[in-house]
């Protein structure tokens, strides 16, 4: 038979991640500490695991409604003003499998074919793909180390066209770990009110932001954003793949039927997790993130001093848990650059080139590990980079 | 949080964690880490760096220990503090609390053998003026130790690369 035939376009267009190449030659190799991790480095905590092992036992291992359960929409709902400022009701929301499961309901539920959806340049390595999947045409709005990462109304408006329907606004940024600051969000919103965009806002990452508050797009913008989270980082969940998405009403019952006929439910089990992991968080006072972030921050601020004491330039990053420092004056490629180190000092991290383009020059430095390791890391790459120079 | 908590909080996460780390993860320069850790120790704060150990680990040479729970006779003048100090000053003697409850001193034994720590209960201890009783518990095992599980189940099961 021929397969390569049967494969969509759609899909066989879309190239492979650039992620995966590399974990393939990392994962063959001892010794490899590793900087190019994008999940927390501890295990989900014990009170979490807990409750989701007692849930098991006391026999709730059915479905839940299509949007999951109410209480645990109702306290994210209660999270996200408290905590955001966000009014979105629990009726407007929706449990999924990760967020990107929520991505992908997102694309799906408003792009007809040839719909061009803006999409900041560099992010996260889902975005395109999920877009083009979806029959739509991701446009790169470029974002660069000169206004840290951070999307202008200027290049908003070079690349908008009467195809643009909507734009994904990912703060606290993976891989540069840029941040939105009020005044960020004050310039280009103007361009998106006259443009009449929908925004597709991943706030992932929004209680990784160190050094002051995360400040939401979607704030006083409810009615125009698809608001998308999720538990993995913040409460160190990937594996339980929980995510969520709230929205307008229209729009949210629209992903709604996509949501029941292909997924049904995220999983009763994650649920119930995430309703013990917001729970403890908010009647504690947030306790367990602060010391969360805290304790990135030391390794953020730390790994950021040795970088530029090497003499790479880079951005300060204010979210997440990434540092992206420039490479490019050494004269090699991203990938090259990633490629020698790996295999010369054994240590991994992401080529920019990985996450689309203006990524080029660059490299991604996951600070989710072990300070050990990141000092260890760091005594490497400095070895390279002397013996690059020395070339 | 202030520099010098900042500094504690660190040094309990990894003792051997060095000035110029701390600095550079605080943002300060090593003097002032310096400054701060040396007012730790003359404020008696920052008492000593040292390790946890997994004597199980060790086999045959893992010390025995044991809880002991000690009714005492406070004395007038002195409360506690006299007889406290006559027990903490034995070299075996590793922690000593003074506690609510049914008892009134905790302490935590260390010697070579079990019959070590025997003796030292009878021999030392019981026989101590203001001692009334005691009531000697020995570690069997051990799970956790300072924060740190012994012999975790857990694996380190990230993927090296992920997006």
């Amino acid at each position: 038979m021929n397969y390569e035939h049967l494969v969509a376009d759609s899909v066989r267009e879309v190239p492979p991640s650039g992620i995966r190449k590399f974990f393939d030659i990392a994962s063959e190799m001892k010794n490899v500490i590793s900087m190019s991790v994008g999940e927390p480095d501890f295990i989900t905590p014990w009170n979490i695991r807990s409750s989701a092992i007692a849930s098991i036992e006391r026999g709730m291992t059915h479905y839940t409604s299509n949007s999951g359960l109410l209480e645990l929409r109702k306290l994210i709902s209660a999270y996200l003003k408290t905590r955001f400022r966000l009014n979105y009701a629990a009726e407007d929301m929706l449990m999924t499998v990760g967020a990107s499961e929520a991505l992908d309901l997102a694309f799906r539920t408003i792009i007809n074919p040839g719909d061009e959806v803006l999409v900041p340049a560099p992010s996260y390595v889902s975005y395109e793909p999920g877009v083009r999947f979806s029959y739509g045409v991701p446009v790169a709005v470029e974002t660069g180390e000169e206004n840290n990462f951070v999307i202008t109304p200027e290049a908003i408006e070079k690349v908008v066209t009467p195809k643009t329907k909507a734009i994904v606004i990912p703060y606290p940024n993976n891989p540069t770990g840029a941040t939105l600051r009020k005044e960020d969000i004050d310039a280009i919103l103007p361009v998106i009110e006259k443009y009449d965009l929908l925004i597709i806002a991943d706030e992932v990452y929004a209680e990784l932001t160190y050094g002051g508050e995360h400040v939401s797009i979607a704030e006083g913008q409810e009615h125009r954003t698809i608001y998308i989270s999720g538990f993995s980082k913040a409460f160190a969940m990937t594996g339980w793949r929980l995510g969520y998405v709230a929205g307008p009403e229209p729009i949210l019952k629209a992903m709604l039927k996509i949501h029941q006929y292909t997924m049904l439910c995220a999983p009763i089990m994650s649920q119930v997790a995430g309703l013990e992991a917001i729970k403890t968080e908010m009647s504690s006072g947030y306790a367990q993130i602060k010391e969360m972030v805290r304790n990135y921050n030391l390794r953020r601020v730390y790994v950021l001093e040795h970088l530029r004491d090497m003499g790479f330039s880079c951005f300060e990053p204010k979210g997440a848990f990434y540092v992206f420092p420039n490479i490019s004056f050494t004269g090699l490629t991203s990938e090259e650059f990633c490629g020698a180190l790996l295999t010369q000092k054994r240590v991994a991290c992401v080529p920019g080139s990985a996450f689309g383009k203006n990524g080029e020059g660059f490299i991604r430095c996951s600070y989710a590990t072990s300070m050990e390791d990141i000092a260890e890391a760091m005594k490497r790459i400095r070895e390279f980079k002397r013996e690059l120079d020395k070339k | 949080m202030d520099l010098r908590h900042e500094i504690l909080e660190i040094l309990k996460l990894d003792a051997r964690t060095d000035v110029k780390a701390i600095a550079s993860m605080l943002s300060v320069s090593a003097e002032q880490v310096l400054a701060e850790i040396t007012a730790l120790k003359d404020a008696g704060i920052l008492m000593k760096y040292t390790v946890i150990v997994n004597t199980e680990a060790l086999g045959e040479e893992a010390p025995a220990e044991a809880v002991i729970e000690i009714k005492v006779e406070p004395k007038p003048d002195f409360g506690y503090e006299d007889i406290a100090r006559r027990i903490y000053k034995f070299p075996e003697v590793k922690a000593l609390y003074l506690m609510s409850g049914r008892y009134d001193l905790s302490i935590k034994v260390e010697a070579k053998t079990v019959k070590a720590i025997s003796q030292f209960v009878w021999e030392k201890l019981a026989v101590l003026e203001g001692v009334r009783s005691t009531e000697t518990l020995f570690i069997m095992r051990k799970y956790k130790e300072n924060g740190v599980v012994l012999k975790g189940d857990e694996k380190e099961s990230r993927l090296i690369v992920s997006p």
